[in-house]
């Protein structure tokens, strides 16, 4: 049994930034990681970081902009917090070490994003992700941090009402630890993987809300899921927005800028939601070009692709076999990454008393219906300080709390189990069917009678994965135990997606009903609560949106 | 069409020694290794263990050598392996310890990277935003502080270190780890000077070239050109250690006997315009090294190989000479 | 007859004459016209730019510019010279602002560079210049039943983005002239690996452990001989093999010989004009396997 004073689970950008914000006031912080904390997938992000810096532009209009953008669903005190906060965090980065590139006056240069009023995205070439998640995981090393490399988390550990420690897998040695804890701080990210044609990794299977939600916490609006408009046809590899930024075109097999047809004036940099969609009809009405939309980057000419779009330009060589230099991009929506998650307040705590979540894996909520390019990024870093400093206080009078060993024992023995199980089920293919229904009728348009086939398979799912078979039955850094359950979270996270989606009766964001396509304010102004009753069954509770300044308008782009 | 992968098992409870286990499979337009293992893994056999996770070529997980060559899974396509070996073999990286499978330990690789002090020393001279952090209030704009593209020139690139992903490909591949397990390695030294280039690094006093200058850093590079040429994001750290080189010398950090041997050459060429053997092995090892050379000289000198002592001259020398004066080398 | 401007680098006019004299041997019989550069300088032993990266620019664009002068191209036997010479004349040809620096100092000695000058090595030329099947015309020895590991080494190889005379993932040049030649081409794994030589002089037992462990495998593999188209190579592999032998605590006793060497064998030349006594470990053994060919 291990004993620090805070844990904190998933080494992504929110992960890395709380940590590096405890861990230079000296606290006793640990990383808890799955993955060698560069594989997380924030180094994937590739477009920008918002934060206003001209002097035309200001952090209202940022403040003003992401509230549109989350179709009112956003609570706006958090809204306020994520803008009014986004421009010293960059520069708290920069000061750290990152890297962005500059404008011709000698400051961090921006591009335009998606549902953004100005050019007001930070970036490192088409790969700030990565250069965030570097520069802040030299950070760590620099405040010397002990880290759990490859530490899978099974469960959280309350005592009465407060975290007491977690219970994780040691990959490598094929044991479990207990670590107990005064505060522990999920950031285990999304859940990308319920969906198939996604742009995330393959670690992205929802673990922390899978944990959470079974520990009693509430996941909220979890029906919100994001589809990115540009994602690679045959692999849902993530094309940046910041292509559409430097001025890329959707064109349709007719060779038409169909945007103006959806979005007259910001055309190809209306928000991701209504860009899917737009993609989406295209494609169902038979303009689209072998089941996909095509990007054409190719009027930007050769050195500014190379110079802005490095990144995309090699991975649609290497995975498309498309130069986007001499042609365009075969692309199409693609699940990417999930507004909804563990319910916060806006220092990042939970109903749990020490109990934390930043970056993806929570919700403020400061995305709402549906985030816009270059927030979630922010969201990280403007959370994930606000955590460590949140954590910091809290610790001071913190003690640690009683840690149930059952909890360790249980999940032992669970893994034992399906170690030793004799089923024939496989996940890997268990997984595959799972993640096409989910596409196919709980994607980008939504109804209710394909939802519940949805369901439905996901039911039947759920009494296959009690015959998953396991080939693996050593001890030695054994993923095929980690993938079944990893699976099984992706599972749950399924069914609370779906089941939420049926639930809400309107369209709003990123979650589009087609039986009922009008935005409901007199109904559904409203997050949506999902907790599991002793049955293990969803059910579903509701709490109010913070509007502050903003009312609820039409929201047209 | 069908073809044969052919990859490297071990699993220390089970088995004695490593063997390779073939597998059948039948491929598609596109299809990576990445994909053919993952389709082994979830149809065909469970227990074959590898790493991956965002199959876009940014997170470094899948690096492995495919058909001997240290590459990232994710993005080597099935066909041309095929085509050029016929069969897709895989076995873990080199220079790291096997865990199992095609899964190493990375623990060393990290803490050398680590070791480098991958951050920004000194006073940082970008002002104390950390101290007077705050949110803005309304109608408020924030000042930034000012640095030109040409001051990050090397850190902004394409091709730039701050690209590396830390695949381990690199290091997988890379002579000097090989003969040497203590040596960093070509990702850590990128980053090495990665940072010694940063504007805003305020490390006064050289600490970062002294250190590296330290035996298994820097000066420990065989020159291979292996980290160049797999690396899958297009860096070279060979050329960032070559800098780091010409920065010490440049910066008189000359107490390696990498250093001394390169002014050696450098003064050698100056002299004679050629390569002085035995003068250069003098001036790089002092009279200890030469003495413990002594055994391999004299070897060599009984088959007449030592050579001349004083080189003659080559025709037009004044020309170099003048090479030296314009570029004020003529010093050092 | 095929002419180049001959530039056999520092190592094959000093420690390693044998390479030197051997080159000139087959470059005759191959008629392949040798022109001296006498004015020609060192390349920086592929650590100049580590002193001053013009430097290298500089005397290197010097020794392309009298090349060019002579409106030939370049032959090397050395992979160090070949890859340094090589990067030179690619910076000059694509980058106009170190071509413009460059030239300013030819000016200045008589000489302009303009990139027209092609750099090859010995293998390669005779490869594509001579051609094989030429070779195999003109040998009068046989290398049957003898075993050859090839040695690479790294510059004639890597970077591929410079050096772009063989498959860097798996070459054959050496393994085809091998075969030319009626011998057997050995197949190891270290045959593409670093020799260690240009750390020699900074850590002895790790540098050698390189050269050691190469040889060792292809004696393993039963190689009679080693073949390299490195001097650099060839000092670390026999030169430096007793003290590697000594670091990597393994019995090593495996002939090394310069690439020139084996093609000279074929081509007739006399052993002791070729130098084969000047070797660290005795080229004995390989004579005589060849000489039972001759009965």
């Amino acid at each position: 049994m291990l004993r620090h004073d805070v844990v904190i689970v998933g080494a992504g950008l929110a992960g890395l930034r709380t940590c590096v914000e405890l861990r230079k006031k000296g606290i006793d912080a640990i990383i808890v990681s799955k993955v060698y904390p560069t594989r997380s997938h924030s180094g994937a992000a590739q477009g920008g970081v918002n934060a206003a810096f001209d002097e035309n532009d200001s952090w209202e209009s940022h403040f003003f902009d992401t509230v549109k953008g989350s179709d009112y669903l956003g609570d706006q005190d958090a809204i306020e917090i994520l803008t009014s906060e986004a421009s010293a965090n960059i520069l708290e980065l920069q000061k750290m070490g990152v890297v962005f590139n500059r404008n011709a006056a000698g400051g961090i240069a921006q591009r335009p994003f998606g549902g953004q009023s100005f050019p007001r995205s930070c970036y490192y070439a088409d790969a700030v992700g990565h250069m965030m998640l570097h520069g802040l995981f030299d950070n760590v090393l620099k405040y010397n941090t002990k880290i759990l490399y490859e530490y899978f988390v099974t469960s959280l550990v309350v005592d009465d009402g407060k975290v007491s420690g977690i219970v994780a897998y040691d990959i490598k040695n094929g044991r479990f630890e207990g670590i107990s804890a005064k505060a522990v701080l999920f950031a285990t990210g999304g859940y990308g993987q319920v969906y198939s044609s996604n742009t995330n990794a393959l670690i992205n299977t929802g673990d922390g809300m899978a944990v959470s939600i079974k520990a009693g916490i509430p996941l909220m609006d979890m029906e919100f899921v994001q589809f990115h408009p540009t994602t690679l046809k045959s692999t849902g590899i993530l094309v940046t927005e910041g292509a559409r930024g430097e001025g890329a075109y959707l064109l349709n097999s007719l060779g038409v800028r169909f945007m103006s047809k959806y979005a007259p004036k910001t055309m190809e940099l209306a928000p991701r939601d209504l860009v899917a969609r737009a993609e989406q009809t295209e494609i169902n009405e038979g303009r689209g070009v072998d089941g996909a939309i095509l990007l054409d980057v190719r009027h930007l000419g050769k050195e500014r692709i190379m110079e802005k779009l490095p990144q995309i330009m090699q991975l649609s060589i290497d995975f498309e076999g498309v130069n986007p230099i001499y042609e365009p991009i075969p692309i199409r929506p693609g699940a990417h990454y999930s507004m909804g998650g563990i319910k916060t307040d806006n220092n990042c705590r939970t109903i749990i008393r020490g109990f934390y979540s930043a970056g993806e894996s929570a919700c403020v909520s400061v995305h709402g219906a549906n985030r816009l390019g270059g927030n979630s990024l922010l969201d990280t870093v403007v959370f994930g300080r606000r955590a460590g400093i949140d954590i910091a206080e809290y610790i001071k009078g913190a003690v640690y709390g009683k840690f149930d060993e059952s909890i360790l024992k249980r999940d032992e023995e669970i893994f034992e189990n399906l170690k030793e199980s004799s089923g024939k089920e496989r996940h890997g293919l268990l997984k595959a069917e799972l993640q096409e229904e989910m596409r196919a009728d709980v994607g980008v348009f939504r109804e209710e009678i394909a939802m519940k086939k949805a369901i439905e398979k996901i039911e039947g799912l759920k009494e296959r994965a009690k015959n998953i078979g396991i080939d693996d039955k050593s001890k030695t850094f054994n993923t095929d135990i980690v993938e079944a359950f990893e699976f099984n979270n992706i599972l749950l996270m399924a069914e609370v997606i779906a089941r939420g989606a049926v639930s809400r009766k309107e369209s709003r964001g990123a979650h589009y009903r087609t039986d009922f396509p009008e935005r409901d304010d007199t109904n559904w102004l409203k997050h949506t609560l999902a907790t599991l009753d002793d049955k293990g069954n969803i059910k579903f509770d509701f709490s109010n949106v913070s509007i502050s300044k903003f009312e609820p308008k039409p929201r047209t782009y | 069409m069908e073809f044969k992968v052919k990859v490297y098992r071990f699993n220390p409870e089970f088995d004695d020694k490593p063997y390779y286990k073939d597998y059948v499979l039948e491929d598609f337009p596109g299809m990576t290794v990445l994909n053919a293992l993952i389709s082994i893994k979830s149809e065909i056999d469970g227990t074959l263990s590898f790493r991956r996770s965002c199959r876009s070529a940014i997170c470094g997980s899948c690096a492995m050598k495919i058909n001997g060559i240290s590459k990232l899974a994710c993005k080597t396509q099935v066909g041309p392996e095929i085509e050029k070996f016929g069969i897709i073999k895989i076995d873990p990286l080199s220079n790291m310890p096997i865990i199992r499978d095609l899964v190493v330990e990375q623990e060393g690789f990290f803490d050398k990277i680590k070791e480098i002090q991958p951050y920004l020393m000194g006073k940082s001279n970008v002002g104390e935003h950390a101290d007077d952090f705050h949110a803005l209030k309304e109608g408020e704009k924030i000042t930034q502080p000012v640095f030109f593209k040409s001051e990050f020139r090397n850190l902004t690139g394409n091709n730039d270190t701050p690209n590396c992903i830390l695949c381990e490909c690199c290091y997988s591949e890379c002579g000097g780890v090989t003969g040497n397990k203590d040596y960093l390695g070509p990702a850590a030294l990128a980053k090495l000077y990665r940072y010694s280039e940063d504007p805003r690094d305020n490390d006064k006093n050289g600490t970062r070239l002294v250190n590296g200058s330290k035996p298994n850093r820097m000066w420990d590079c065989v020159h291979c050109q292996a980290c160049e040429e797999f690396c899958p994001k297009g860096i070279s750290p060979v050329k960032s250690i070559v800098k780091l080189h010409e920065k010490a010398i440049k910066n008189s950090i000359n107490f390696s006997n990498g250093a001394k041997h390169i002014i050696s050459i450098a003064k050698s060429i100056g002299e004679t315009g050629g390569l002085d053997e035995i003068k250069v092995a003098l001036d790089t090892g002092g009279i200890t090294g030469l003495i413990s050379d002594l055994p391999m000289a004299f070897g060599a000198g009984l088959k007449g190989k030592i050579p001349p002592i004083r080189l003659k001259l080559i025709k037009d020398m004044e020309d170099i000479r003048l090479a030296y004066k314009i570029l004020d080398l003529e010093e050092k | 007859m095929i002419t180049y401007a001959y530039y056999p680098g520092c190592v094959a006019q000093e420690s390693g004459k044998e390479l030197d004299n051997t080159t000139k041997f087959i470059a005759k019989k191959l008629d392949i016209n040798l022109i001296p550069m006498p004015e020609a300088s060192c390349c920086g032993g592929g650590v100049i730019d580590g002193f001053d990266e013009n430097l290298k620019l500089f005397i290197n664009g010097r020794t392309l510019a009298l090349a060019e002068k002579k409106g030939l191209d370049i032959m090397t036997v050395c992979n160090t010279c070949t890859l340094t010479l090589s990067e030179v004349n690619e910076e000059l040809i694509n980058n106009a602002e170190s071509l413009e620096k460059t030239n300013a100092y030819l000016a200045q000695i008589g000489l302009k560079y303009s990139g027209k000058v092609k750099v090859k090595h010995l293998l390669y030329a005779i490869r594509d210049d001579v051609g094989f099947d030429n070779l195999k015309q003109k040998a009068v020895r046989s290398l049957r039943g003898v075993r050859i590991a090839p040695f690479y080494g790294c510059h004639i190889l890597r970077p591929s983005s410079i050096v772009k005379f063989d498959d860097v993932e798996n070459p054959r040049g050496l393994e085809e002239l091998i075969k030319v030649l009626e011998g057997e081409p050995v197949s190891y794994v270290r045959r593409t690996k670093c020799c260690g030589f240009q750390t020699i002089l900074v850590n002895e037992a790790a540098s050698t452990s390189l050269a050691g462990n190469a040889i060792f495998e292809a004696q393993e593999k039963e190689a009679d001989v080693m073949v390299t188209p490195c001097p650099l190579c060839h000092l670390s592999l026999d030169t430096y093999q007793t003290v590697a032998a000594k670091n990597i605590n393994k019995k090593l006793s495996l002939p090394i010989i310069h690439l020139p060497q084996l093609i000279g064998v074929a081509l007739g030349g006399d052993y002791a004009e070729m130098g084969f006594s000047r070797h660290n470990i005795s080229l004995r053994s390989v004579m005589a396997k060849i000489r039972q060919n001759e009965i």
